[in-house]
């Protein structure tokens, strides 16, 4: 092995080239970025996960507010609360960190459409939708989305 | 650099150089190691995290086909009622379901020591539900316009709110995840 190493080397006993210091600090820094961005990159997806599920949540707190809105388009006089003016766009911090004033915050937003039909007759229905924006970290924005279609109360 | 001899040792820039390289790839070592064990520990937190705000899966499912739902307040031995005319917040909260047997069951969700509990009335299936909660008040009965409702309605949200903690080493940075989420019976 030695002997070996002797051979490859250009003089026996001579020291390493400059060229190859620079080479195996390269290869190092290069191994160990990797790993480092490997540990970055699974705890911001992690994170990520995280914040997702609380928006997704957060979600479906207004679309069960939505549903249980009274939508009675037969009373006298109709009764019609699901109407986007009823679900202003709201803010949460998702996650607070103390002793800082950093926050991840999620704007939450409503649509309403009444569902064409040219049939007088025909049940209006109402197709919802409940967004949730938010971001994290400089990257987004991210938007959970919940869609759904309510028919009057019967 | 110009040896005397095949023999010579080495000179004291040699052997400097080499230890400062040698601290310099240990160094980086240890601290790569410190810091994907710090990660490793974060990370399997923020994985609780991320499986707590879907524990609430069930509570929301239980809500949805409850037959009666009542906020109440949980003293350590009984279920407090709220009074008609205060606002119904409370840290507990009584469901009634009709099971398959078309019978009915209790089931109960109540905050102590900063944990929450679930369990059927008379049953023995009571087991902790989620822990390191911030808040105190987690439950509240609400009207489609987010509300708090002095007075229970038949068409009534429960909204559940509740601060986890995410990371409680307070040397580094603590922080607190919130969901908010919400259920309304639909029987």
């Amino acid at each position: 092995m030695f002997k070996r190493l002797q051979t490859w080397c250009r003089v026996p006993g001579a020291g390493m080239t400059l060229v190859e210091v620079l080479v195996g600090t390269a290869v190092f820094a290069l191994v160990f970025g990797s790993v480092l961005t490997g540990i970055t990159q699974a705890s911001y997806r992690i994170a990520w996960s995280k914040y997702n599920a609380a928006a997704t949540k957060f979600a479906e707190q207004r679309m069960e507010q939505i549903q249980s809105a009274p939508l009675e388009l037969t009373a006298t006089p109709p009764i019609d609360a699901v109407v986007a003016t009823n679900f202003p766009t709201d803010y949460v911090d998702m996650e607070k960190f103390v002793g800082t004033t950093n926050t991840v915050r999620a704007a939450r937003t409503v649509t309403i459409d009444s569902v064409p039909n040219s049939n007088p007759n025909a049940l209006k229905y109402k197709v919802i939708t409940v967004s949730v924006v938010w971001s994290y970290r400089g990257r987004g924005p991210f938007t959970n989305m919940l869609v759904t279609v309510r028919a009057p109360d019967q | 650099m110009k040896r005397l001899s095949s023999s010579a040792a080495y000179t004291l820039l040699e052997v400097m150089i080499t230890s400062f390289i040698f601290t310099l790839i240990m160094g980086s070592v240890i601290a790569l190691n410190v810091f994907a064990a710090r990660s490793s520990q974060g990370l399997s937190r923020q994985l609780e995290m991320n499986s707590n705000a879907r524990v609430l899966n069930r509570l929301l499912m239980e809500i949805r086909s409850a037959q009666t739902v009542s906020i109440r307040n949980y003293n350590g031995s009984t279920f407090g009622v709220i009074p008609p005319g205060t606002q119904q917040r409370g840290n507990a909260l009584l469901l009634t379901l009709y099971d398959t047997t078309n019978s009915t069951r209790q089931i109960a969700y109540w905050l102590s020591n900063s944990n929450l509990f679930r369990a059927t009335i008379n049953g023995t299936d009571g087991r902790l539900w989620l822990s390191n909660i911030t808040n105190s008040y987690p439950f509240s009965a609400q009207d489609y316009r987010g509300s708090t409702l002095s007075n229970l309605i038949d068409r009534v949200v429960v909204d559940i709110s509740v601060g986890l903690i995410v990371d409680s080493n307070v040397k580094d940075y603590r922080q607190t995840l919130l969901v908010r989420t919400g259920g309304t019976k639909r029987n």
